[in-house]
């Protein structure tokens, strides 16, 4: 390199990092101003909104104040939505074809209580369903239970099989993950559940979602 | 060494980016809600009717529904002091957004549950909330008060699973009336009635909360 293109280079390369670093400072600035600013407060019209009445406590000897929310807990939905037909009909295939649940069952039959949707974590995208069954006999027996382990963020899923002792399970809860078509979660209630030697090995890793 | 000018620039810059990243929050993707609304109980205090898990009023970041309601002469230690005999592990901590008396304000708590995590076993939960320096909020309608959530934990260290706030509502509910609190089950509406499952996080919550008062 010739001493007159040194010196261009390094007039320019000083001015280049120059702006470079001007750069960057606006934008560490712009960043540190997003951040300070996207957990503030609410508009300071909610400080003297009040928000929404509710109902002051009773008074014993005197009538039971009324419900300004009233109006609105009519309206309001009663129970989980049921999934959509084609949904509900695509899990009933799962579980007719699903390998692993026929496993656990045993033989025993069962009927489908109710099928409804199962999103991920931020209630967004469609996963599945959760499907209710009852059994037409109790299930006693030692079975290794599909389950499923999210993640940190409760995006994604780690599939899981448990080693458990079900004792007189009457019911189950399933997930259907509908975009791999299958059953990734059978769980008998928690009072039919007991652990067997062998399910110590599962406990949570860091990292996964825990607590809540 | 002379110092350039350029090279100052940078530092402060790289300090910038630096100072940017470092407060970046950990947001954990939480569950969302299309009922998150303020509850207003008079006199200037307001409530969020969802606790957050992290300290930013997001309804795709909400934890669980507000369920119960001490109120009368009630503070936090006073509520935890009476169900500890039952409710005695610590939980991981959750946040509410509170306004007393015009004062928006975070409190921050990990509650108290039945039993310890396990692989197969299960755990009722419950959080309480006030304005952290006095604890308790006060207003002439609800006396000295404080509001909570509700859940189950399932199979914490294994297929983790979180649901049933309506079953905690309950058991806390019998509980404190079984001492002689006088209890009214879900005696109010909150506006957070909501039902569907979103990744290992299920919302049975009917919308109405428990009143006990606490003497």
């Amino acid at each position: 390199m010739s001493r007159r293109t040194s010196v261009w280079w390094g007039r320019s390369s000083s001015r280049l990092v120059s702006l470079a670093a001007w750069l960057v400072a606006i934008a560490g600035t712009a960043s540190i101003l997003a951040i300070a600013t996207s957990g503030a407060a609410p508009p300071r019209t909610l400080a003297t909104q009040h928000g929404l009445p509710v109902r002051v406590p009773p008074s014993p000897g005197h009538a039971d104040p009324s419900d300004p929310g009233a109006p609105a807990a009519a309206v309001a939905p009663k129970g989980a939505p049921s999934a959509g037909a084609a949904d509900a009909a695509a899990s009933q295939a799962v579980l007719r074809d699903d390998a692993a649940l026929a496993q656990v069952l045993h033989g025993i039959a069962y009927r489908v209580e109710s099928v409804s949707p199962w999103t991920d974590a931020a209630g967004e995208g469609q996963l599945g369903t959760v499907v209710e069954i009852r059994l037409d006999r109790p299930l006693t027996a030692t079975a290794r239970l599909p389950g499923v382990r999210f993640d940190a963020g409760g995006a994604t899923y780690r599939r899981l099989l448990i080693p458990a002792k079900v004792t007189g399970a009457t019911t189950m809860r399933l997930l259907v993950d509908l975009r791999s078509q299958q059953i990734v979660s059978a769980m008998p209630p928690d009072a039919a559940l007991s652990p067997t030697p062998d399910t110590h090995g599962l406990y949570a890793a860091p990292g996964d979602r825990h607590g809540s | 060494m002379r110092v350039k000018k350029h090279h100052l620039y940078l530092l402060a810059a790289v300090c910038a980016l630096a100072a940017g990243i470092a407060l970046l929050p950990v947001n954990v993707l939480g569950s969302s809600t299309t009922n998150l609304r303020t509850l207003g109980f008079g006199y200037g205090d307001s409530i969020y009717n969802y606790d957050f898990e992290n300290q930013a009023v997001d309804a795709r970041h909400v934890d669980w529904a507000t369920s119960l309601l001490f109120y009368n002469n009630a503070n936090v230690n006073k509520i935890k002091g009476i169900l500890e005999g039952s409710y005695w592990i610590y939980g991981s901590k959750e946040n509410a957004y509170l306004n007393d008396t015009g004062s928006w304000q975070w409190d921050q708590d990990g509650g108290q549950k039945t039993e310890l995590p396990s692989c197969l076993g299960s755990d009722a939960h419950y959080r309480v909330y006030a304005p952290s320096a006095s604890d308790d909020f006060y207003n002439p309608n609800f006396g000295y008060y404080l509001f909570g959530t509700t859940h189950h934990d399932h199979h914490e260290l294994c297929d983790a699973s979180y649901n049933d706030s309506e079953g905690t509502e309950h058991d806390i509910a019998n509980r404190m009336s079984a001492r002689g609190y006088y209890t009214r089950y879900d005696y109010a509406w909150f506006y957070n009635a909501q039902f569907d499952t979103q990744g290992n996080h299920s919302f049975n919550n009917d919308g109405y909360a428990t009143y006990i008062e606490v003497p």
